[in-house]
């Protein structure tokens, strides 16, 4: 228990407080998380106050001093092949690579938990369906899928949302669906029923919370293999457009001074690293904060 | 009886008629081209306020008829006919969202398994709330006050606390308390309680069933028990009903049916409950034989009859009626040659010649 006082009758309400009490405990009890918590505050700080930093023009080209290394007075990481400030293009990358992560990831996610989610719970021809549409999209190559899609309907930033988000709902889908299987089977499901809850209580507030933990889990590998996938997709020359700096992109024309420039591509490289990573471990640490059989205990 | 009023008069009928009414349950699951007829013409009623047994053993269809009342027997491929008539209602015939509005509010249930009977992943005190706030629209706080009552009501000590507590902080008795919280909070006319104790500890067991007694005769709500558990049936029941293969066999006051039973698997039944102390030289006996496939047809006989001591080779001609015994209306035995006296009758020599 987390409740310091004597007096328990006036306790509020329970849920967020005693959620961000256990978000508190358990920060200061896995510094790692708090450093990998705190790396991700600041990229997506900066990603949202870009605009305001006082950052000079990412596209600001200066042609009399490229390829400067990093620690050159003015160019805190050096410039790239045009004379552009690298400090400058990481952050506005990190704006791409973090909106399209997270609204890829956001539209995969809903359109397949709640396919899984139907699927697991109705089965039947339902089940038959939405099952033979997984194995249908997993089966095709994904960077065939987004490369045809891309080619077809141009490169710009909405495309790649749209395109990501809707190619990845395979994968929610078949973990919530076999989660779903075995939830809606079990005994506490029946007793929801027997009190009358609606179908759409009874999916969301009965069957989805209990399916949570792998899902949040996968939620959070997807943001960094979304990460990936569009750094990806950017290398090919199929991301947002050129005028938009990007992880991928920089990482794609770096390649070609790799021998006398390292540092075009092994800094995207490793924001690309630091992101993906630290996003992993925040995954594997939200997985035991939301498991509630873990609560409580250390 | 007070609260009951109004409900009834609503329903359209007159307080003689009792609460639930089943006529001719047929239940039956397609399941790989087989037919499984898990309850086969059961026919039994509930009075307002009476605790009612059904025991027999696993596959004799106690379950399925439970949950064929409640309309929640497992999956599409089932089939459910006859008339379950509650509160003057045929639940056969209502649409699932009508079912739904009485299931928690004038029908509960509760099950063998507290331990996965709740969802581990909200409080009990929202458990509890849930059915309040559904059936009688209370509010979050409102929810929430009538749910303390409930806590307290079964018994939960330090009841504030545990409002917000998780299914797994509490016991296995704790639980099923809770699951009795959950039920009877909208006041159902009807509980019905499958192997409600089963998966207790059994120092636990008479505490729960107490529990229940005491909550539903303070509530006037009647109470089916479903149990393979004859212990339980003399505890708790008024009246007690036998099933057997998807039949009911016997049925009749607990006194009736425990003093003078007549069917021989009812005797055999008895006879297998192990005494307290043991008799010295008494053999605990048991019923010869297994119970029936249910996925065979067991033929036009009585499905007792491959087992039965007193069987003839008329049995498998025709299947018995539930017929009352003479001068006994209450007591009902389908069974073509009864046992007379169940005290020397002996299940494994049958008939004395």
């Amino acid at each position: 228990m987390i409740v310091t006082n004597g007096s328990l009758a006036n306790l509020p309400e329970p849920g967020t407080p005693r959620v961000w009490a256990r978000v508190r405990r358990m920060l200061t009890k896995s510094p790692s998380i708090a450093v990998a918590g705190g790396i991700l505050a600041l990229i997506a700080l900066a990603a949202l106050l870009a605009p305001v930093l006082g950052l000079p023009d990412p596209n600001a080209q200066d042609l009399a001093g490229r390829l400067q290394p990093p620690l050159t007075p003015g160019h805190l990481l050096g410039t790239d092949e045009l004379g552009r400030d690298i400090v400058t293009r990481l952050i506005y990358g990190s704006r791409v690579s973090l909106t399209v992560a997270l609204a890829a990831v956001l539209i995969g996610g809903v359109i397949g938990t709640v396919l899984g989610l139907v699927a697991g719970h109705y089965r039947g021809i339902v089940d038959d369906v939405i099952s033979w549409l997984i194995n249908v999209q997993l089966a095709f190559p994904f960077i065939l899928l987004m490369v045809a899609v891309v080619a077809i309907l141009g490169p710009s930033l909405t495309n790649l949302i749209v395109v990501l988000g809707i190619g990845s709902w395979a994968i929610y889908a078949r973990i919530v669906r076999s989660e779903v299987l075995s939830v809606s089977r079990r005994d506490f499901v029946k007793s929801a029923k027997t009190i009358g809850v609606s179908e759409l209580r009874l999916l969301f507030r009965h069957i989805l919370p209990n399916v949570f933990s792998p899902l949040i889990v996968i939620l959070s590998f997807e943001i960094a293999s979304m990460i990936i996938t569009e750094s990806a997709l950017s290398f090919l020359g199929l991301g947002v457009g050129p005028d938009t700096p990007s992880w991928g992109s920089m990482l794609s024309t770096g390649r070609q001074y790799i021998q006398t420039a390292w540092w075009l591509t092994a800094l995207p490289g490793l924001a690309i690293v630091v992101a993906v990573l630290c996003i992993n471990l925040i995954g594997d640490w939200l997985r035991d904060v939301l498991d509630p059989r873990r609560r409580g205990r250390s | 009886m007070n609260g009951k009023e109004g409900h009834v008069m609503e329903a359209g009928t007159d307080t003689d008629r009792p609460l639930l009414e089943v006529r001719d349950l047929r239940v039956q699951f397609e399941s790989g081209g087989r037919t499984v007829r898990a309850v086969n013409g059961v026919s039994f009623s509930v009075r307002r306020g009476e605790t009612l047994g059904i025991v027999g053993e696993s596959g004799s269809g106690k379950s399925v008829t439970a949950l064929s009342i409640m309309d929640l027997v497992d999956g599409g491929s089932s089939t459910t006919r006859g008339e379950i008539e509650f509160e003057g209602r045929d639940l056969v015939k209502l649409s699932e969202r009508e079912m739904r509005r009485l299931r928690g509010s004038r029908l509960a249930m509760i099950f063998q398994d507290p331990m996965t009977s709740l969802n581990p992943s909200m409080t009990i005190g929202r458990q509890i709330a849930e059915g309040l706030r559904r059936h009688e629209g209370l509010t979050r706080v409102q929810a929430r006050a009538r749910a303390l009552e409930m806590l307290r009501l079964v018994g939960i000590p330090g009841a504030e606390r545990r409002l917000g507590d998780y299914p797994h902080q509490l016991s296995g008795g704790m639980r099923q308390r809770i699951m009795i919280a959950i039920a009877l909070a909208c006041r159902p006319s009807l509980l019905i309680a499958d192997e409600p104790t089963t998966a207790l500890d059994v120092t636990i067991q008479a505490q729960v069933l107490d529990l229940v007694a005491g909550l539903v005769s303070g509530r006037d709500t009647a109470l089916l028990i479903i149990t393979h558990d004859m212990g339980v049936v003399a505890r708790m029941c008024d009246r007690v009903c036998v099933m057997y293969a998807g039949n009911v066999v016997e049925e009749g006051p607990v006194d009736v049916i425990f003093g003078a039973p007549r069917h021989p698997y009812t005797v055999g039944l008895l006879r297998s409950v192990p005494r307290m102390p043991p008799e010295r030289g008494v053999r605990m006996q048991g019923i010869p034989g297994q119970p029936p496939d249910v996925a065979k047809d067991t033929g036009p006989g009585c499905p007792f009859a491959p087992r039965c001591a007193n069987a003839q080779p008329t049995c498998a001609d025709a299947r018995p009626a539930l017929t009352p015994g003479e001068g006994a209306p209450e007591h009902r035995v389908a069974c073509w040659n009864p046992v007379e006296d169940p005290a020397t009758w002996n299940p494994e020599k049958g008939l004395p010649s």
